[in-house]
């Protein structure tokens, strides 16, 4: 478990993380998504004690990172795949990462074994791809059979086998009832793999729900095609729906049900020839809801002119 | 998958007991990486190649002296061994820094402290890994020379046994300095976080400026000079203590003084600073 009170950090004057507050729970697997330089890798390195934050606290399982006494037992992570000496083997690496908590040899070649990495075991890293330095780093994090794993984009670099490999590893250690805490910028690759969202947008928390409802919160659209559309559209605006034209006679409506829609079109004798339901995708969803806090910024500013 | 699972499982309770983080298991994760890295043989190795080079050609020089007509001191001869540590000194200091600035230049100091969050634990035990390691390399490297030159030396009988506490004294001086230089060096590494960087701030501190203060007329710069590291460090393996020289115990104390306040305000550094 991860959590996070009001979490800040500054570089001067910009925050990079303002005032976050989450709770990563066990037993599921939880994405973190967010733009480039939305404060994502720097609150990962709070998490772990790299960074130290200008305000708020973070725990892991209960404690600052730097109060546990064997780490890698608690929090296995993998934060920059190139963060290994070239000059070191992929084995000697993980070795000496083991020494610190007197963990055997044995479990090194064991998660080198799991991670496929074997045969490239006495390699210097500087020799692996993207791919195998991103599997080293898996290695890494599962070294101490931690109860709470933080993958910071693993999935870059792999090919589509390590791809799958990652989406089943990530799984199978959320089944077990571990905090399995993930981020990356490939929606796709998120709306397959993660239980629950928590999005940050500017240093800010914009969601923190279940992945389903991240989509249908922002994406539940109906599509509908009628006969004089302007008096329909009239109708819904009355009710309160949001409305879009999409191309030719299309609208989108959104905050009112497809049956809300039907039952004041009839009531008002108006004939409705198409009425679908769109599910956004979680990129879409995505979009939507960083959209959405920019909006908010400008909408802020124009409120203060007038 | 399911095999590791289970194995997972099974022994995790296991391996829990006695697994927390020792400043002993830091030493150790720090001696794997310092032998797991062929730039560590390479620098020993031409440190200690430095030493015995530097040694072999001013033992040719006394004995070339010898033949024209001018007799070397005794104090001259016995500081053949550690003729060639100002050179010796450089490459051991690389290394040294090396320890921990390649670290932040790769990036592994995250892997690392993400191990063994105790940063001053961290600093320490690569403190204690250098110094050890100059410690060896200093002794081994003026042993080695001693035994080396002793042929070259018997030509015009110059050659001498290791037989006073003096020069038994004066081998492990010489590794007694290097352990002060590696230290240091690993100080300068940690504050700077850059390996180009502070390989210069060695070799500036250790080398350039006490030649180019040699270099000036005047009690000041004599003055100064005293007490820079790498000559009041000197004074450790000194035989003959000149006017106005500091005495070995003090020169090591002074030599002391320097890479203690560079470790404290590494040390400093380390903990508040994000990496």
């Amino acid at each position: 478990m991860i959590e996070a009170t009001r979490l800040t950090k500054t570089y001067g004057d910009r925050r990079a993380v303002d005032e976050v507050t989450f709770t990563v729970q066990p037993g599921r697997v939880t994405g973190f998504l967010g733009p480039n330089g939305a404060g994502k890798s720097t609150t990962m390195r709070m998490i772990l004690g790299l960074d130290a934050p200008t305000g708020g606290t973070v725990t892991v399982n209960g404690r600052p990172y730097r109060q546990h006494r064997a780490p890698l037992r608690q929090v296995g992570a993998l934060l920059d795949a190139k963060a290994v000496h070239p000059g070191r083997t992929g084995r000697n690496h993980l070795l000496a990462l083991a020494a610190t908590h007197g963990i055997p040899a044995r479990r090194v070649d064991e998660v080198l074994e799991l991670t496929g990495l074997a045969s490239a075991a006495r390699r210097r890293a500087g020799s692996y791809s993207l791919g195998m330095g991103q599997r080293l780093g898996v290695a890494a994090a599962l070294l101490g059979d931690p109860q709470t794993v933080i993958l910071d984009e693993p999935v870059n670099g792999l090919d589509p086998e390590g791809v799958l490999w990652v989406r089943r590893l990530t799984r199978t250690l959320a089944e077990q009832g571990r905090t399995v805490f993930l981020s990356s910028h490939l929606m796709s690759e998120m709306a397959q793999t993660a239980d629950h969202l928590i999005v940050i947008g500017r240093g800010r928390l914009i969601a923190d729900a279940p992945i389903a409802e991240v989509i249908a919160g922002a994406g539940a659209r109906t599509l509908v095609r009628a006969e004089r559309q302007h008096l329909l559209m009239e109708l819904l605006a009355e009710a309160g729906a949001t409305l879009e034209r999409g191309e030719d006679d299309e609208l989108l409506v959104s905050g009112m049900e497809p049956r809300e829609i039907a039952v004041a079109a009839h009531s008002a004798g108006l004939l409705i020839y198409e009425l679908t339901p769109q599910r956004a995708s979680l990129e879409e969803a995505y979009l939507e809801l960083t959209k959405n806090d920019v909006e908010y910024q400008s909408l802020a500013l124009a409120g203060k002119g007038n | 998958m399911t095999t590791t699972t289970r194995s997972d499982g099974a022994t995790a309770s296991a391996r829990r007991d006695g697994s927390a983080v020792t400043f002993a298991r830091v030493v150790r994760s720090e001696a794997v990486k310092l032998r797991t890295l062929p730039s560590t043989y390479i620098l020993l190795a031409g440190s200690i190649a430095a030493m015995v080079a530097v040694g072999a050609l001013a033992a040719g020089g006394l004995v070339l002296a010898s033949r024209d007509g001018h007799p070397a001191a005794d104090a001259a001869i016995r500081a053949v061994p550690t003729a060639g540590l100002s050179f010796g000194q450089l490459l051991l200091g690389a290394l040294a820094v090396l320890l921990i600035s390649s670290e932040f230049g790769t990036g592994s100091i995250r892997p690392t402290l993400t191990a063994a969050p105790r940063r001053l634990g961290v600093l320490a035990a690569k403190a204690l890994v250098a110094a050890l390691l100059g410690a060896v390399t200093g002794a081994a490297a003026a042993l080695a020379t001693h035994l080396l030159v002793q042929p070259i030396l018997a030509e015009e009988n110059l050659d001498y046994r290791l037989d006073g506490q003096a020069d038994w004294w004066a081998l492990l001086a010489t590794g007694l300095y290097l352990a002060l230089v590696a230290v240091l060096a690993v100080a300068l590494g940690t504050l700077l976080r850059n390996s180009a960087g502070a390989i210069v701030a060695v070799i500036g501190l250790l080398f350039v400026l006490p030649t180019a203060l040699s270099m000036i007329p005047g009690e000041t710069a004599a003055d100064i000079l005293r007490y820079l590291p790498s000559e009041a460090g000197n004074q450790l393996m000194a035989t003959e203590i000149g006017d106005g020289e500091l005495r070995p115990w003090e020169g090591g104390l002074v030599m002391a003084g320097w890479t203690l306040t560079a470790l404290v305000a590494a040390a400093v550094g380390f903990r508040r600073r994000d990496v």
